[in-house]
């Protein structure tokens, strides 16, 4: 891609980005049903509504089976939702009440898929040229834009390949490319990188959030890997059973979960039962537990006083003392029952009141099991989630 | 297909323009609007003839008179006796067949008789050598006074003291008949009963290997109920089959005397004039009603037996025969004896000594016979230039349609994707010499006046094949994982340029090997043609049969071992294609 092109693209970005008024990708109320070979239906997207920013990286984020795949298709025109909508660049390319559906190659964008679906009788060369094919691009650039293509993936030499001549990081390399070469400003990615080995993973995973962050389309990304979701997104959607559950930047989804559900998905979460006792007007709680009364700095949305609820925490977020932490506001004793080395942060589960707590500390110190300690955590690291 | 800007700038295009499209199931495109006119023009094309039929049953001459051929067709000499004959034939060899069929399937499958190479072409040897140009090797070994087999016997049988005149063994009679319908059932038997050993769960019958059941027990305790499904659809499909048999019959019949169904409906509309049309499209219907009844069977038994299959958890360690294991690969190569090696030999033996006498006299072998039907005998060169042509257009256009068809069966689940399937499938049951006697009907006069060409031979051939076609063009597409399609539409191609740069390729090695089918049986074909043929396009298949029958056996042999070639040629190298061409990448499947 020419300098000139890449300066206009980020101008672009940056402008839209700040602008950030008209979604790229805008999906309201949208439904799909499955019906089972069984007779039984699925309701593998029910009643989703996102946007995607132009030039942000948005990431759809959850289990095996929760519709991610499905919603994706059903941007792309793949799938035929029943209900909703869809628009992209402001265009409705789906819309059941007034029966709009716009076929996939109309909608001006591309898509990376699990599989990367290469096409074997086609060398790297020719599937990477053929966006250009179809897009009516003037032959005589078709040559230097794929070059360019597969330098900017990092495979300059692949081109006259076959693709199962190559290695699945390298599939995945022309893949990316294929959906790059027509510059479109928007790109669909359904799990890209679950089919290399975790070392690859990585790499490709750094080299694509840099191309993103220079090319500056705007991308619609499903994963069920949380820290891939965090390392690459601007905004985060957790989607439970074909539902948003959350959605928001990945700072307030890992900090401010809107449901165990959502805190349990991204990270580690350490729970403790109580009673809402108040809410004072600052947003703190204080909550009646099994280890006496405890301050929470946050509370998700539609908790009142007097709810059961589970107050919680990340295990990174704790504090253990041989001594009585007197500075920390909430503080409990607990029996060390396993302590190990992981590298790069020591690993610790204490047990209190049938309960267990996971920590992690930076520092090696290991404790011995049955060892009797104090848990501290600070208010603000509390926070009070729906039971 | 509009191209798109490459890059729009976010709110570029303010507002909400509603696009073509539709909401009902799939979208309604050009491609899938020429899928669905493709097949409602072939289901037109089978159900007018057919339709052309039972009218022809109703009005006589223009004018309602339902009583006319009824009874015109019950009064026909020796019906009742003809259709017992064709009964028996039919449900007996099919019984044997299906015997048969299972034995050659278990070894294949299941033991260590199997022969790797023979036991992938066994299916196949039917298409190398025809069944017109089989059954006419064997009446060459096997008739009564001349037969090369009942020569030897009696060589051998004179020293002993027993003096033959003629026999022992007789081909033209119901043993004869028995003999070549189960030679050509058999495949269909062994084809359905191997991929019913093949689903099949092989663990329960090493469940009870290791429970102390011997082979034998296994096989008929746990083995046989297992593939009763498959044993069943066998059953049905041979009687299927075998009521529309012809060119086994055609060859044997009328010496014999035993009079058969199929046989007599195309002698009393070709060889007896004037042509009995009446009487033909009666017997048709016998034929109709009869196919019916089984296709209706088949088709529900078959439903169930997909329902009790488990599909093949792991592969059984194969059964070690020990001695018996040379009993049982003499079993398979005997097969391929009877069905291919023994006829063609008899044939190439005829071919060379220009008539039909197995005098050992190898002074006298020549190619004459064979430079006079490629240069001497116009109706025999015509033939096979009619039959290569009709064969090679055919098979292409034919398989191009299925090809288009089954790629948007797979694609569209939705209604009009199932529509399509069944629509395409409807001719499937109808026998050949029945689709001849209703397109001859329907288009062979006034308007279209297409009696005797070129034209109505490739009508008839691409409607009565069409739906083997694109079963053969559905496993093909079945092998393209649809992510290859979708990718192809994501980059901005639409559905033609999806098919055509992408599917088409990808389907091609198995399209290679289907159009190689396609192009034997319309190279042999010999049912509706006999019907449909006209001295001015005589046909490969209608030429042989006239050149028997005119007891010009020289000519005929040798236009049967061409025949033989060029199936082996095209079957050999549409194979290699295919091989060569998924060659150097993965399957497509991989997807
Ligand atoms: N073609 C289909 N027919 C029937 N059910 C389907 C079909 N496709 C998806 N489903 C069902 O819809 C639900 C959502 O499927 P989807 O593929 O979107 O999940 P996913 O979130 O992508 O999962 P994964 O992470 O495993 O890929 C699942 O319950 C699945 O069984
Ligand atoms: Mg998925």
């Amino acid at each position: 891609m020419s300098d000139q092109l890449l300066v206009e693209r980020n101008s672009m970005a940056a402008e839209t980005a700040q602008a950030a008024d008209a979604p790229m990708v805008k999906v309201s109320n949208l439904v799909k049903h499955f019906r089972r070979a069984d007779g039984t239906t699925v309701n593998a997207v029910d009643d989703v509504s996102i946007e995607v920013m132009p030039g942000q990286f948005t990431v759809l984020l959850g289990p095996s089976g929760c519709g991610k795949t499905t919603l994706l298709r059903c941007v792309a025109g793949l799938e035929h939702p029943v209900g909703g909508r869809v628009e992209i660049r402001g265009r409705t390319v789906f819309d059941a009440a007034t029966k709009v559906n716009l076929a996939p190659e109309k909608r001006g964008l591309n898509m990376i898929f699990q599989s990367y679906a290469l096409w074997p009788h086609m060398t790297v060369a020719a599937n990477i040229a053929y966006p250009l094919v179809c897009k009516k691009v003037k032959k005589s650039e078709h040559a230097g834009r794929v070059a360019r293509a597969l330098e900017m993936v990092g495979i300059p030499e692949l081109g006259k390949q076959y693709p199962s001549q190559l290695s699945g990081g390298q599939q995945q390399r022309v893949a990316l490319a294929r959906a790059l070469v027509s510059n479109s400003d928007l790109v669909l990615f359904d799990e890209p990188l679950s089919n290399v080995d975790a070392k690859v993973r990585e790499q490709l995973r750094f080299e694509l959030l840099s191309m993103q962050r220079e090319l500056g389309f705007a991308a619609l990304y499903v994963t069920h890997d949380q820290s891939e979701a965090m390392e690459l997104a601007h905004s985060i959607a957790v989607l439970e059973k074909g539902k948003v559950a959350q959605s928001g930047g990945p700072q307030e989804i890992y900090r401010k979960p809107s449901s165990r559900y959502v805190g349990g998905f991204v990270g580690t979460l350490n729970e403790i039962d109580g009673t809402v006792r108040r809410i004072d007007p600052d947003g703190t709680a204080v909550v009646d537990t099994e280890v006496g009364e405890l301050s929470a700095g946050s509370v998700a949305d539609g908790v009142k006083q007097g709810d059961l609820v589970v107050v919680s925490c990340r295990p990174e977020r704790v504090e253990l003392n041989l001594v009585e932490p007197n500075d920390i506001a909430n503080r409990w004793q607990v029996t060390v029952t396993a302590s190990v080395f992981s590298g790069s942060r020591t690993e610790h589960v204490v047990t209190f009141a049938d309960r267990d707590f996971r920590l992690w500390r930076s520092d090696s110190v290991l404790f011995e099991t049955g060892t009797a300690a104090w848990v501290g955590v600070a208010t603000e690291d509390l926070r009070v989630l729906p039971f | 297909m509009t191209a798109l800007p490459e890059t729009l700038p976010a709110g570029a295009a303010p507002g909400t323009q509603p696009a073509a499209g539709r909401s009902d199931g799939s979208r309604f495109t050009l491609f899938s609007g020429i899928s669905l006119a493709l097949a409602i023009v072939f289901m037109l094309l089978a159900m007018y003839p057919i339709l052309s039929v039972i009218a022809g049953l109703f009005f006589t001459d223009g004018t309602f008179n339902p009583g006319a051929v009824f009874s015109h067709v019950l009064g026909l000499p020796g019906l009742w006796q003809m259709l017992l004959n064709t009964l028996v034939i039919v449900v007996v060899s099919g019984a044997i067949a299906v015997v048969c069929g299972s034995v050659l399937a278990w070894l294949v499958v299941r033991t260590d008789a199997r022969i790797r190479w023979l036991g992938g072409i066994l299916p196949l040897l039917p298409f190398v050598l025809p069944a017109l140009v089989g059954t006419m090797g064997w009446a060459m070994l096997l008739s009564p006074k001349t037969g090369l087999v009942n020569i030897l016997i009696r060589n051998i049988l004179s020293p002993l003291g027993v003096h033959l005149d003629q026999g022992p063994l007789d081909v033209y009679s119901y043993g004869g008949m028995i003999f070549v319908y189960t030679i050509y059932m058999i495949p269909f038997t062994f084809l359905l009963v191997s991929a019913g050993l093949e689903n099949s769960d092989a663990q329960l019958e090493e469940q009870s290997r290791v429970s102390g059941g011997g082979v034998l027990r296994t096989l008929f305790r746990v083995t046989i109920p297992s593939v009763r499904p498959s044993l069943g659809a066998a059953m049905l499909l041979t009687v299927f089959f075998g009521f529309a048999f012809f060119a086994g019959p055609a060859v044997l019949s009328t010496t014999s005397g035993i009079d058969i169904l199929s046989v007599r409906i195309a002698n009393i509309l070709s060889f007896s004039y004037p042509a009995d049309t009446a009487g033909a499209v009666g017997l048709s219907t016998f034929m109709l009603v009869a196919v019916a009844i089984v296709w209706w069977i088949q088709t529900r038994v078959l439903r169930r037996s997909n329902y009790a299959t488990i599909n093949g958890r792991g592969k059984a360690t194969e059964i070690h025969l020990g001695k018996l294991r040379w009993l049982g690969r003499l079993v398979i190569i005997l097969y391929a004896l009877i069905a291919v090696v023994l006829p063609f030999l008899a044939l190439l033996w005829v071919s060379f000594r220009g008539f039909w006498s197995f005098d050992w006299d190898f002074t006298t072998l020549s190619l004459t016979q064979y430079t006079t039907v490629l240069f001497g005998d116009a109706f025999s060169s015509t033939a096979l230039i009619t039959s290569l042509l009709l064969a090679l257009l055919g098979a292409t256009v034919g398989m191009f349609v299925a090809a288009i068809i089954a790629r948007f069966v797979r694609s569209s689940p939705g209604r009009v994707g199932r529509a399509v399937d069944i629509l395409i499938k409807v001719g499937a049951p109808i026998p050949a010499v029945v689709l001849g006697v209703g397109v001859l009907l329907a288009f062979g006069g006034a308007p279209w006046h297409l009696g005797g060409t070129f034209g109505i031979l490739l009508l008839a051939y691409l409607v009565h094949f069409m739906p083997q076609a694109t079963v053969n063009a559905d496993a093909a597409a079945a092998q393209v994982g649809p992510q290859l399609m979708e990718a192809s539409h994501i980059s901005g191609g639409g559905d033609g340029r999806t098919f055509l740069r992408i599917s088409l390729p990808l389907m091609l090695p198995d399209l290679i090997a289907g159009w190689s089918l396609l192009f034997l049986w319309m190279l042999g074909e010999l049912n509706a043609s006999i019907i449909l043929a006209g001295t001015s396009n005589p046909v490969l298949g209608e030429q042989m049969y006239l050149l028997y029958f005119q007891g010009y056996f020289g000519k005929l042999a040798a236009l049967a071992i061409i025949v033989t070639i060029i199936s082996v040629i095209v079957l050999l190298g549409a194979n290699l294609l295919a091989r060569r061409l998924r060659g150097g990448r993965l399957r497509p499947g991989a997807v």
